[in-house]
């Protein structure tokens, strides 16, 4: 029976690498087509850094997942770092200014269907995020 | 389905090899054709309606795949005539056709002819913008035609700055312009050549 | 795993691999703005064909690096920027923006070749 979920430690940049081929592996056997494993596989590239950059330590989860009858990916970053101060802040879209700094995060979950954000200061940040196939 | 597409692009290929000096009539022409063909496809396709609904929800996506050809016309120079109405799946099933044709095909310019298109919403608007960009990074000038002054003006009050796009009346101004801009490219290369030496 | 760069007379080609790691990046920015100064190059190539992901982190430090470039003088150009990754790049709102792109290597010699105004 093959893996339906992966789960990849995020600790140094090659753990970037390792996560987001994992997403992209996941996502075609899911049967994500087209362009998407390479969204997918971007949009977890941008979170994994983030936890590297923001943290320095975390996980990121994924998982195939159903639901209105069709199939979709679960990626789940989370860290226990200092959390983010000001999370509208983060998710200011730096897209209009073109200002590469600000795309990350906003830019993940333009890549996503569906993306949350749970940050608390002291504890931790979760960001979950869903796509799923047409 | 494979074999009607094969048959298409056959026919595509030889009214093209019948007018080399007129892209724009070889294209007239081709539209007439696909009239007929897809009359024919239709009265299968009501045939197959009776079936599950996976199988009818392939067939449509089939069709719609089929009714945006490509057309390689020059070297270099690819057309793709939209036709038909555009949803957001559909604009981006044809960017990734789009890009990949460029790929293989070594594209430099591309003529999106929208003539066929009658409204578009926000979401098309961005798909088509970016759709221009995505060619831009492959290296491929993006010039589109047939643009209505409905669709202008709806694209305008959507937001979407019509001075960055290159955008031409009609497709033979698209293909002039095409040819131009391949002219001015295909000098370039022979230099590189030159230098290699 | 580091980039490999090729000299080809005043132009130099760097050839990015796939599983390229932050690290790879930034150790070839440093590696390209040494050698573009020793060489006294002209053009420099930056050919992604094997990449299949470019995120804002490795479009930025693409960035830089053509701006690095220009500053000794030389023109940078990206080439063989994939569909699925040219997809992505628009949708995440990276427009490259000054920096030259062409399909592939032919390509990007070709515009290299072109005259330009300093």
């Amino acid at each position: 029976m093959m893996a339906t979920e992966a789960r990849v430690d995020i600790a140094r940049d090659i753990d970037i690498v390792t996560a987001r081929q994992h997403g992209r592996e996941l996502a075609g056997r899911i049967g994500f087509t087209g362009s998407d494993p390479t969204l997918i596989a971007t949009a977890i590239s941008e979170v994994a850094r983030n936890i590297i950059v923001y943290s320095g330590h975390g996980e990121i989860r994924l998982e195939m997942i159903a639901g209105s009858g069709r199939e979709g990916l679960l990626v789940v970053a989370s860290d226990d770092g200092p959390g983010i101060p000001d999370v509208d802040l983060a998710m200011r879209d730096g897209f209009s200014t073109g200002n590469s700094l600000g795309i990350g995060l906003p830019g993940a979950r333009r890549l996503m269907d569906e993306f949350e954000i749970l940050s608390e200061m002291g504890k931790g940040t979760t960001i979950t995020m869903r796509k799923w196939r047409r | 389905m494979g074999a009607f597409h094969a048959m298409l692009s056959g026919i595509a290929q030889r009214i093209t090899a019948r007018f080399p000096d007129n892209s724009a009539v070889a294209l007239a022409h081709y539209r007439s054709f696909k009239k007929v063909a897809f009359f024919d496809l239709a009265i299968i396709v009501d045939g197959v309606v009776a079936d599950r609904e996976q199988t009818i929800r392939r067939q449509q996506e089939a069709i719609r795949e089929l009714s945006t050809p490509t057309l390689q016309v020059r070297e270099r120079l690819l057309i793709l005539p939209i036709i038909g109405l555009l949803d957001s799946h559909r604009a981006k099933q044809l960017t990734d056709t789009l890009l990949q044709a460029i790929r293989a095909h070594c594209a430099k310019v591309v003529v999106v002819d929208m003539t066929g298109v009658s409204t578009v919403d926000s979401k098309v608007a961005n798909h088509l913008i970016q759709t221009v960009e995505a060619a831009r990074l492959m290296g491929a000038t993006a010039i589109i035609t047939g643009l209505s002054a409905d669709v202008a003006q709806s694209l305008v009050t959507l937001g979407v700055d019509l001075s960055r796009l290159n955008t031409m009346g009609d497709l033979q101004g698209g293909i002039e312009k095409a040819e131009q801009l391949l002219g001015y490219a295909e000098r370039n290369t022979e230099r590189a050549r030159h230098l290699a030496d | 795993m580091s980039v490999p760069i090729l000299k080809q007379g005043d132009v130099l080609i760097a050839s990015v691999q796939a599983a390229l790691t932050d690290h790879d990046l930034l150790h070839l920015k440093d590696e390209q703005a040494n050698k573009v100064g020793y060489f006294r190059t002209r053009g420099v190539i930056i050919d992604v064909t094997a990449l299949d992901v470019m995120d804002s982190f490795a479009t930025r430090t693409l960035r830089n690096l053509a701006a690095m470039t220009h500053l000794r003088g030389a023109e940078t150009i990206i080439v063989g920027i994939q569909p699925d990754v040219a997809v992505s790049l628009v949708q995440l709102g990276l427009r490259l923006e000054g920096v030259a792109t062409a399909l592939d290597l032919e390509e990007g010699l070709a515009w290299l070749a072109q005259p330009r105004e300093a």
